[in-house]
């Protein structure tokens, strides 16, 4: 077998059977899977225990406008946040509401003839709090509340709604005919419909346009995870090399370039085999949802172009920085240029998405440390001229010739030296002389 | 014919010259000592004899042609600070290092049982490095030198933090392996071992070489042509003797220039001089040592 991928038969071994990568590999969908269990059942749970203290509101009529027996018609019950605007997509909107509904229970609205009469019922704690509809409701338009406070992002206009449907429905009975008096009292619905390129309604629904984030999205985070993970190993793997001179033996077998090439490839090995396992705990399950997902096979592919270019270049430059230092603590430092690089088109975020074809993007995806996550990012935002992925790939790709180079260089130097750890400057010039 | 020659090596760090010109040859199948003080530029030597790193200018020839990364796989190598992957089995770290020889798997799984059969530790095999005791983990070092059945060997401080058996236990491996004609480099500064185990020498200081050839010839050269005797008292009536030194029970004889020991001693008996024992005074090597150590210091002062 050859030389180098001996080297990286050991690694990958090594590396998968460590006890933090088994737990990482295994432990990481499992620990999402239950924070988000808990969040989950949190929300469920409190909302459960609203339920159980159903809420009851008052109104004061001052004005005489308001016909209260039409509390029933305008519907007097009314599901608390429920009819918040949220954006929700309406086939799910529906059916979030009745749910939210039967979870939060309802706002009872009870008529007072008089503030009076309100304040000693909120005193008895029967209601939280009234409405007041002003004699001069007509001319100012104003309905006062007075209410004790919930906590913090709680409902603190409770059956507000229903109230402004009730004053509608009360001002137009009579007037309007019972159709045209319904639209009035009940505000419009809006109901949208997703196309297709080619006008065609899109069947995905309004789900596709949050989907088509979801490649870009679940690779900057698998990458980002899987770089700090995998490189951490080779990291640590270097260092207990060098610290305890295994390193010289190996290097008195083979060249620091087999060397290097085995210890990457290992590695890659090792952070593909964590992803593989990482998308078959937690894509496999949420199959179902493909349907709804506007998953670009464009975007896939783009993914599965850059994912290995990116990883073997930050895995090569951390594993060539890492070996100048004389521990692991000390590689880390070294290796954490490199990682703090990967993620900076995170940092412009705002800006990749908002002109993803402008020129800030376009740079940051020549720049080969930033090129993978940019080009994920602008691929999920908008149609990015092929030439330009291209491009980018090219770069990349090239780039990894000089890179290896660099690192190669940075690895012989660093595996046979032991002592200080060398200054930036230091570095530099024996890369020079190398 | 030698195994491994330098012809006039030359490699600097940064303004440092690590090794100055040096040429040696190793001759096959001997046991070779590379001697120096700490820093002498021993460890840069057996790095570039290892293709570890280039020489900036000079030739290493390997069998009498100019070495190359293939020949790596015949030369092996024990550093001085070592240290194995403790986390792994010592079958597992023993097949690896003879798989980088260029074994295949099967002859590495064959040659890795045969050796730990050999050094009595088969029983371990399956075990962590990291639990087995400091001495068993020196001896998996040393097996992981020659289980690859390499032509060279280069050993660098081999018996230190060794207890005395392991101590002869080692040494009686060299021996056994140096019989089947590998050629053994022993870099220590223990100079009773090089005594006892080298053929030949080479010691180097400042990176210039500064003492080079058989053991026998080095401690001919720098022994004095003196006599040590155990003898009834001396007094200045012998006229081939120039001076007397006693060296507690022993009496260190100088004879007078140009005057063979067999000479002093017929003219001691003649006189009456009781002997019980004599021997040819040498130097030890401990002392060829530190004196040609402390004389290149002087020169390069200088």
């Amino acid at each position: 077998m050859n030389k180098s991928m001996l080297v990286a038969r050991r690694e990958y071994l090594s590396t998968v059977s460590r006890k933090g990568f088994i737990v990482a590999t295994i432990g990481m969908p499992l620990f999402f899977l239950v924070l988000y269990g808990i969040i989950g059942g949190a929300t469920y749970l409190s909302m459960r225990q609203q339920k159980e203290k159903a809420e009851n509101v008052g109104i004061v009529d001052e004005s005489g406008l308001v016909r209260f027996g039409l509390l029933a018609k305008v519907g007097n019950t009314e599901a608390q946040k429920a009819s918040a605007e949220a954006e929700v997509p309406s086939e799910f909107r529906n059916r979030g509401r009745q749910e939210l509904a039967r979870l939060a229970g309802v706002v009872q609205i009870k008529a007072f003839k008089t503030r009076a009469e309100a304040g000693e019922a909120f005193q008895r704690k029967e209601i939280r709090g009234y409405y007041i509809i002003p004699s001069d409701f007509l001319q100012n338009g104003v309905v006062q509340l007075e209410i004790k406070k919930g906590a913090f992002m709680s409902d603190n206009e409770p059956g507000w709604n229903s109230v402004k449907r009730l004053i509608a429905a009360s001002l137009v009975e009579g007037k309007l005919d019972e159709a045209p008096a319904r639209r009035v009292w009940t505000p419009p619905a809006l109901k949208s419909q997703a196309l297709a390129e080619n006008g065609q309604p899109d069947k995905r629904g309004e789900f596709s346009e949050v989907s088509s984030f979801v490649v870009p999205y679940v690779f900057t985070l698998l990458f980002l995870l899987s770089i700090m993970s995998s490189a951490g190993y080779l990291l640590q793997g270097v260092a207990e090399e060098k610290e305890n001179r295994v390193i010289e033996i190996l290097l008195s077998s083979v060249t620091p370039n087999q060397l290097l090439a085995g210890k990457v490839i290992g590695l890659c090995g090792a952070g593909l085999t964590q992803i593989a396992v990482w998308i078959s705990i937690v894509v496999i399950p949420s199959v179902f949802l493909l349907p709804f997902l506007d998953l670009r096979w464009g975007q896939l592919v783009v993914a599965l172009v850059f994912f290995p270019l990116g990883f073997v270049l930050f895995g090569t430059l951390m594993a060539g920085s890492g070996a100048l230092g004389n521990n692991i603590k000390e590689s880390q430092q070294l290796s954490i240029v490199w990682s703090m690089s990967s993620v900076i088109p995170m940092f412009f975020i705002s800006v990749i998405l908002s002109q993803p074809n402008g020129t800030f993007a376009r740079v940051l995806s020549y720049i080969p440390l930033t090129a993978p996550i940019t080009i994920m990012m602008r691929v999920g935002a908008t149609q990015v001229p092929w030439w330009d992925i291209t491009l980018s790939a090219v770069i990349l790709f090239a780039s990894l010739f000089v890179f290896i180079r660099l690192a190669a260089k940075m690895f012989r130097l660093g595996t046979l030296m032991y002592g200080k750890r060398p200054s930036v400057v230091e570095i530099i010039r024996w890369l020079k002389a190398a | 014919m030698s195994k491994i020659t330098l012809e006039n090596v030359w490699k600097r760090f940064d303004s440092k010259v690590a090794v100055a010109g040096v040429s040696f040859a190793v001759p096959e199948g001997k046991v070779f000592g590379l001697l120096g003080p700490n820093g002498a530029g021993k460890t840069t030597l057996i790095r570039m004899m290892m293709d570890i790193i280039k020489p900036d200018s000079g030739t290493i020839l390997y069998n009498g042609h100019v070495l190359t990364s293939d020949d790596k796989d015949r030369i092996t190598y024990l550093p001085e600070e070592r240290g194995l992957y403790r986390k792994q089995k010592v079958r597992d770290v023993l097949e690896y290092f003879a798989e980088l020889k260029g074994l295949s798997r099967r002859d590495a799984r064959r040659r890795t049982l045969e050796y730990l059969v050999k050094l009595g530790m088969d029983d371990v095999a399956q075990r962590k490095i990291e639990e087995l005791s400091k001495g068993n983990q020196q001896k998996i070092q040393i097996a992981a030198t020659f289980v690859s059945d390499p032509e060279v060997v280069i050993l660098d401080e081999p018996f230190v933090g060794l207890d005395p058996l392991n101590v002869r236990a080692t040494k009686n491996l060299l021996a056994e392996e140096g019989k089947k004609g590998k050629t053994i480099l022993l870099s220590t500064h223990q100079m009773n071992q090089v005594e006892e185990l080298c053929d030949e020498l080479m010691m180097i200081n400042f990176g210039k070489r500064v003492l080079y050839g058989p053991l026998e010839d080095i401690l001919q050269r720098y022994s004095e042509s003196a006599l040590l005797l155990e003898c009834s008292p001396l007094d200045d009536s012998i006229p081939e003797i120039e001076r007397v030194v006693s060296q507690g029970k022993l009496q260190k004889i100088y004879p007078k220039p140009g005057i063979p020991p067999h000479t002093v001693l017929q003219s001691m008996i003649e006189r009456g001089i009781q002997i019980e024992s004599f021997q040819k005074a040498t130097t030890p090597l401990e002392e060829i040592f530190i004196k040609v150590a402390e004389e290149s210091s002087q020169e390069v002062r200088k």
